[in-house]
């Protein structure tokens, strides 16, 4: 264990070294807070009409419904653009540069490589999303108070769909050298798994039921609404694994030249 | 200590080892020379368990590599060709890093690292960056990474590649230090090095064993040796 913590600390403090890390982190909170203003704002607006308004009296208007679940799937939205980036370099660069020779010949297992690589770049993820409940804090003090037990569901939630961005991202980083298009491939990969659900409408009920199961944004709607229902938690864990299974496989054939 | 027994490796269709044997005993300081592709690369990350053999087995102290992989990994110390190292890291966080993945216990690290780092030369650059330091001190920190853990086995692929006359000579001296109560596998290019440092030489060729030779036995220079048996006019495998 304390090998993949070495390994996963090393990885997030070259991260934490470079400036292109700052970088992502501000046009992450960046649009964060742009997406938290203008859902709360427009929130405002319609709970203002409804309580003017008489005749939509009826309607029970929430603010974990109405923004948080919207705001963490807008993050989620933008982690898919965000997290194939962080992990394009993770095993391309050991491969590149011709350490991942060292790390196979050290006393350590591809398991422990493939966890510490995961872990790191899950804390990169933790530190980018993190700060934005800060945003609830601000809110509180302008009145709209949010369910402390649906922020904590929710953005478990985002970190478990960001678990398995990172997961995908790790196997396309183990699969192709060049950065940018481990990149490319991986968002889209990422696109497909995240609106295969709104082509469930467009085919036959049985294809329809497969690709809504195969959603990632299917499984992750309930839990941003502060939901947790087993079966969406087996989906990421199985996502999850699979992928990571995937990258160790693909260490283990060690087939490249160099 | 290491025992190559009809080793083979293929990639694909290309045959890079083909039945390879022979055996290295505790102590022993051999040179491994070839021309460009003869697969003394392919054969090094053999014996340091990087990949396994298409076929035969390699054993380390009568153990296979694939079984018992971290108890035997702990016993070889690895300079890979080209001295890969992260050069985004201070050559002292590098060093302690390496001591952790070797699981160096965390009492004994820093001495350890200490003693390495003085053995090699490299505590004058220990905060300067890997990416920034001349060859010759990134070449001492590779073999400072392979040292560190006190491996009985120290596999070395083309140590002086690269350097300049005064590092090569430098570089010659140091695993010179290194060899009291190790056994050493060095490949290179340079004949000379082998004959002043080894007291053995195997010659590889197109994936074959083409020598295997004591130096004390061989009358001829090493120069006309190694080029009779790359253009294939003997064979001089004694045993
Ligand atoms: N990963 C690999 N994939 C395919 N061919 C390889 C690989 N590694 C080595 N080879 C081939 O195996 C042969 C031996 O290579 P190598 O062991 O690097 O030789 P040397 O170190 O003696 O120069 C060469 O023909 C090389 O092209
Ligand atoms: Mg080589």
């Amino acid at each position: 264990m304390s090998k993949v913590i070495a390994i996963a600390a090393r990885d997030l403090k070259s991260w934490l070294h470079s400036f292109s890390f700052y970088l992502l982190a501000v046009f992450f909170l960046g649009v964060a807070g742009y997406f938290f203003w203008s859902g709360l704002s427009y929130f405002s607006l319609v709970s203002y009409q409804v309580a003017t308004n008489p005749k939509l009296q009826v309607v029970s208007l929430n603010l974990t419904e109405g923004v948080l679940s919207s705001f963490l799937a807008s993050l989620a939205a933008v982690l898919l653009l965000l997290i194939p980036v962080l992990t394009m370099r993770s095993l391309a660069e050991e491969k590149s540069q011709g350490t991942l020779e060292l790390l196979f010949t050290y006393p350590i297992s591809d398991v422990q490589i493939v966890i510490g690589k995961f872990l790191s770049l899950l804390a990169l993820v933790f530190l980018l999303v993190s700060p934005t409940i800060a945003y609830f804090f601000l809110a509180r003090a302008v009145g709209a108070k949010f369910e402390t037990v649906s922020l904590l569901t929710g953005y478990g939630g985002l970190l478990l769909v960001g678990a398995s961005f990172v997961a995908l991202g790790l196997l396309m980083s183990s699969l192709v050298e060049r950065q940018a298009v481990s990149a490319g491939i991986g968002f889209a990969i990422l696109l497909f798994f995240w609106i295969v659900g709104w082509m469930a409408e467009w085919t036959s009920p049985t294809l329809g039921i497969v690709f809504k199961e195969m959603s990632l944004v299917e499984h992750f709607r309930d839990l941003g609404r502060g939901i947790v229902d087993t079966k969406d938690l087996a989906f990421f864990i199985l996502f999850i694994s699979f992928f990571l299974f995937a990258t160790l496989s693909t260490l283990e054939i060690r087939t490249w030249k160099k | 200590m290491i025992s190559v027994q009809n080793v083979s490796k293929f990639f694909g269709p290309i045959k890079a080892l083909q039945n390879i044997t022979f055996e290295i005993k505790r102590g022993e300081v051999v040179g491994f020379l070839g021309p460009n592709g003869a697969g003394k690369t392919t054969m090094m990350r053999l014996i340091t368990g990087f990949f396994p053999p298409s076929e035969g087995q390699v054993l380390i102290d009568g153990k296979d590599l694939c079984k018992s992989k971290s108890e035997i990994r702990r016993k070889i110390g690895y300079l890979p060709e080209n001295n890969p190292l992260y050069r985004d890291m201070t050559a002292k966080d590098f060093l302690s890093y390496v001591a952790q993945l070797k699981g160096i216990s965390f009492r004994t690290q820093k001495t350890a690292i200490q003693k390495t780092a003085e053995q090699c030369g490299v505590e004058s650059v220990f905060n300067r960056l890997v990416g920034k330091l001349s060859k010759g001190y990134q070449q001492r920190l590779g073999l400072a990474q392979a040292l560190l853990g006190d491996p009985e086995l120290l596999i070395l692929d083309e140590p002086t590649n690269g350097l300049d006359p005064k590092q090569i000579v430098e570089m010659r001296n140091l695993i010179q230090l290194l060899r009291h109560e190790r056994t050493i596998l060095l490949s290179t290019h340079i004949l000379s090095e082998v004959q002043m440092t080894c007291e053995r030489v195997l010659i590889l060729n197109e994936g074959k064993m083409a020598a295997d030779l004591e130096l004390k036995s061989i009358e001829a220079s090493l120069e006309d040796i190694f080029l009779k048996v790359v253009n294939k006019e003997v064979e001089l495998c004694q045993k």
